[in-house]
């Protein structure tokens, strides 16, 4: 296989691979999340988290993949010079997932908080209901 | 010595890993019982513990799979090195991901922690 067949076939492939990464992340959190989401009393708002979770998970691992540039930063190498070196595709290749890998745990430790804030809200809706049915239960017994 | 570098990334990969796995297990068992403590939502306890898990491999495995690059003619101390040099990142990531795992986890017991209790 020439380096430039390694070039295309490889960039493709991480891809596949970072979208698969960011992918089953969202599975592995998914059952929880979607029981928290379920929770809410918004239930709007449920759905609306429950279907952003996936996509920013997997659009962000995906837009960290392809954020490598193969350029290089402040001289550019010109494509000749890149598919000359294999070495220095596989390297850019492990750069595509190691970014990706990153953006995961930046995206998930980021839902940690919107979760945190989602439980917060189904506790104080619980709370709500709670002090109202017990604040419910003497006036029930007065008008009987 | 070309192969080397498999090896050493070989080597990397699974210290890493086993690193990762070491800090979950001292860390989990409280983790969970706090959790259940704070939440009392089992899905909000699998979520966050399964969330750390996640966090945990990603950010040991990004610093890892960047690989081993020594050049053929490099001697066995240098490829020591480079394994040591990622651990040492590893190491770092790990530390830094912990101290924000537990600002978010030292939040939620802030915000979730009921009226009655101390």
């Amino acid at each position: 296989m020439s380096n430039e067949t390694y070039l295309t076939v490889s960039y493709f492939t991480v891809g596949l691979i970072c979208f698969c990464l960011g992918l089953a992340a969202f599975l592995w959190l998914r059952r929880p999340l979607h029981a928290i989401f379920g929770a809410l009393s918004q239930k709007s708002w449920g759905k609306l988290l429950k279907r952003s979770f996936p996509l920013s998970l997997v659009l962000f691992a995906l837009s960290s993949c392809l954020s490598v540039n193969y350029y290089g930063g402040c001289n550019p190498i010109p494509y000749k010079k890149i598919i000359e070196d294999r070495g220095y595709i596989v390297a850019k290749n492990q750069e595509q997932i190691s970014k990706s890998l990153s953006a995961i745990a930046v995206g998930v430790s980021l839902w940690g908080f919107i979760v945190g804030l989602s439980l917060f809200v189904i506790r104080r809706d619980r709370r709500g209901r709670n002090g109202e049915s017990s604040s419910d239960l003497p006036a029930a017994r007065n008008s009987s | 010595m070309p192969a080397y570098n498999a090896i050493a990334f070989l080597f990397d990969l699974c210290l890493s890993a086993g690193i990762v796995f070491l800090v979950y297990k001292l860390i989990g068992k409280s983790l969970r019982e706090l959790l259940d403590k704070v939440i009392r939502i089992p899905e909000g306890t699998t979520f966050y513990l399964r969330a750390l898990s996640v966090i945990l491999l990603c950010v040991a495995l990004s610093k890892v799979l960047t690989g081993v690059h020594q050049k053929p003619d490099a001697q066995f101390m240098e490829y020591v090195w480079a394994v040591a040099g990622d651990i040492s990142g590893v190491l770092e990531n790990l530390f830094g991901t912990l101290l924000a795992y537990v600002a978010i986890v030292t939040v939620l017991v802030v915000v979730l922690r009921p009226k009655n209790e101390q």
